[in-house]
């Protein structure tokens, strides 16, 4: 029946506990909080139809999807990262690095796992930078929204985008190590 | 070394490492920490621009468009509507000079204005046009490269993710963008037919193995006919899905976001009534929206955090500032501008080139008069070529693996999309040479 568009294959396969824990443990890790980013996304175009219809048909618009959707976006992406870095599934020009392995694949190996640590600082800068945020978002208890409209509180939020960098930077680890330690394996 | 210095190294640093191989993301956000750092010797703003790009540079309303396009584009993908299509084109218009070439095109079109993704539309016309265009004696390869071509319309006829994203990044209105694409897009379409059509009478051979017995199967007349109300039955689905996510965008009834939301109802109300969700198809459909939409979102992000380091370097203005004192005419910029997003076209994706270039040159156009949503129909043609050149072209690749036929290589569908890229090139120079294409309808 519906064979127009092949499904790439599940990249989202963890391995088992048993032989590599780490590995394991991350991975599920990952895949669950990307498995909650994608069904946020199938409630954000419930919430937007709703009020569609509820605005035009009802006269009974929901308030404050706008400013919802906006910041369930941040979330979706925080949920999906570390998935995404873990099947190595973010965008990158791999012309150049292809033709690198084929002449050498241990530096290409090398180039990849220094690739992963800078990933990893990128990921540590931004969970240093937010989690003062996230503190303070607690203790003011700071919302977002219009007063005595709809609130909002904002922590929940903060909380995702620091989860979300964390299990990144562990993900971004986790494959460097590994890079490194076939390449190792490889030269020995 | 002055601020202005220190913006090009940065910038020549982050063209090294993304050629390099780096992950875009991870140098956009390593480049703008850098600069910002370094050019305001204050690291502590550079946490801070940092938190906040992150926190809220993506957290608006418009960005949700992105997952619900993407979503709407595989439901419809998955739900058999552009093989519909294709039947219903192959039908009406088997007898016109290379009718199945003409078809995929037409085809194309209409699919484009569900879906945004010109990936998508490749995977589904391969799997549905080169069989039955082998079938009718056009050669395989030639198929192919008439579906990587025309898939590019995905692009640019609305709505399309690339105008999506030129607009967030130039700060022009997501649906003037969507009104802009819609003259060049069928500019593009026409002028895809009249190659076709041209090229089968001028180098039969290019188009098909056997040009008599093609010819004879085109004027043959027997054989089973489509009733109306069986191509009515085709069509109706996707019929009704563009009149709502267009019509209501068009209407003002709509905001893009709401558009995108309801559109991927739509579909996914098709999909149902088509029962093409079944074993975990559902599921699946989820788990790719997401991650097409993160990896663009991310990117997002990172992007709006190197381009406040570029206007904390004054870099825009100071290029700009360059380039009238240059001596560039708007048009000349345009040329030399278009000449450089094709040349990253063959070694970058599209939306990393938008990121990269739009952020520097959209206020270099604003600062030459240029109309800024002319500026990003050229842009996206020109970026949309790259979907088809090597090393990079995307498309191409898309439309081999799908394929999956060793009689077919990579190098003969570049081959034969090269008729494409040169019509691209015309409607490119005719959209440069005259803004109203673009900004008639706005």
């Amino acid at each position: 029946m519906a064979d127009d568009i092949e499904m790439t294959a599940d990249a989202g396969a963890v391995p088992a506990f048993a032989t590599a824990p780490v590995g394991a443990v991350l991975g599920s890790t990952a895949n669950l909080l990307s498995a909650i980013g994608t069904v946020w996304i199938g409630l954000m175009m419930v919430m937007i139809v709703l009020d569609v219809i509820g605005r035009n048909f009802l006269n009974a618009p929901i308030t404050g999807v706008a400013e919802i959707a906006g910041r369930s976006v941040v979330a979706i992406v925080f949920l999906q990262i570390s998935a995404a870095v873990m099947q190595g599934r973010l965008t990158r020009a791999d012309f150049l690095i292809r033709r690198i392995e084929r002449a050498s694949p241990a530096s290409a190996q090398l180039l990849n796992a220094l690739f992963a640590l800078m990933g990893a600082l990128v990921f540590a800068l931004i969970l240093w930078a937010s989690w003062p945020n996230m503190i303070k978002a607690w203790t003011t208890a700071e919302f977002f929204g219009v007063q005595g409209v709809f609130t909002i509180p904002t922590f929940p939020f903060r909380v995702i985008t620091v989860i979300g960098c964390t299990a990144a930077l562990l993900a971004c680890l986790y494959r460097a190590t590994m890079t490194l330690r076939r390449n190792t394996e490889a030269a020995l | 070394m002055t601020t202005l210095a220190i913006g090009f190294v940065l910038i020549a640093l982050l063209v090294g490492l993304v050629l390099l191989g780096l992950q875009i993301a991870y140098a956009l956000f390593a480049v703008g920490f850098l600069g910002i750092w370094i050019i305001r010797g204050n690291i502590d703003l550079a946490f801070r621009m940092m938190e906040l790009t992150a926190y809220s540079g993506i957290a608006d309303y418009l960005f949700a468009t992105i997952p619900l396009f993407v979503l709407m584009g595989l439901l419809v993908s998955v739900s058999n509507v552009g093989r519909d299509t294709f039947e219903v084109a192959e039908e009406l218009l088997r007898r016109v000079l290379c009718g199945l070439g003409v078809a995929t095109v037409a085809a194309n079109t209409i699919f484009a204005a569900v879906t945004g993704v010109s990936i998508a539309s490749a995977a589904v016309f391969t799997r549905v046009a080169v069989p039955e265009m082998t079938r009718h004696g056009y050669r395989p390869a030639f198929a192919a490269g008439t579906v990587a071509g025309s898939s590019v319309l995905g692009m640019l006829i609305p709505p399309s993710l690339l105008l999506i994203i030129y607009g967030v990044l130039a700060e022009v209105s997501i649906g003037g963008m969507f009104i802009a694409g819609l003259i060049p897009g069928m500019l593009l379409a026409i002028g895809f037919v009249a190659m076709l059509m041209g090229i089968s009478v001028l180098f039969p051979g290019f188009v098909y193995t056997d040009p008599q017995a093609a010819r004879v199967k085109r004027l043959d007349r027997s054989g089973p006919k489509m009733s109306a109300a069986t191509m009515l039955g085709k069509l109706i689905p996707i019929i009704l899905l563009v009149f709502l996510v267009l019509g209501g965008l068009y209407s003002g009834f709509f905001t893009p976001t709401e558009a995108g939301g309801i559109g991927a109802f739509g579909a996914l109300i098709i999909a149902l009534w088509r029962r093409s969700l079944g074993g975990g198809k559902m599921w699946q459909v989820m788990k790719q929206t997401g991650a097409i939409s993160v990896a663009i979102l991310v990117l997002l992000i990172a992007a709006s955090y190197y381009s406040r380091m570029l206007s904390i370097a004054g870099l825009p203005n100071a290029i700009a500032d360059l380039v009238r004192a240059g001596g560039f005419s708007p048009l000349g910029f345009l040329m030399f501008y278009s000449v450089i997003i094709l040349l990253m076209g063959m070694i970058l994706d599209s939306t990393s080139i938008l990121l990269i270039m739009v952020p520097i040159a959209a206020p270099i156009a604003q600062g030459l008069g240029i109309d800024l949503s002319h500026f990003g129909i050229i842009t996206v043609l020109a970026v949309e070529i790259g979907l088809l050149t090597p090393p990079f072209g995307i498309s191409v690749f898309t439309v081999h693996n799908t394929l999956d036929d060793p009689n077919v290589t990579v190098e003969q569908i570049f081959a034969a999309t090269l008729p494409f890229i040169g019509v691209m090139l015309l409607v490119l120079l005719v959209v440069a040479l005259v803004p109203s294409t673009a900004t008639a309808l706005l």
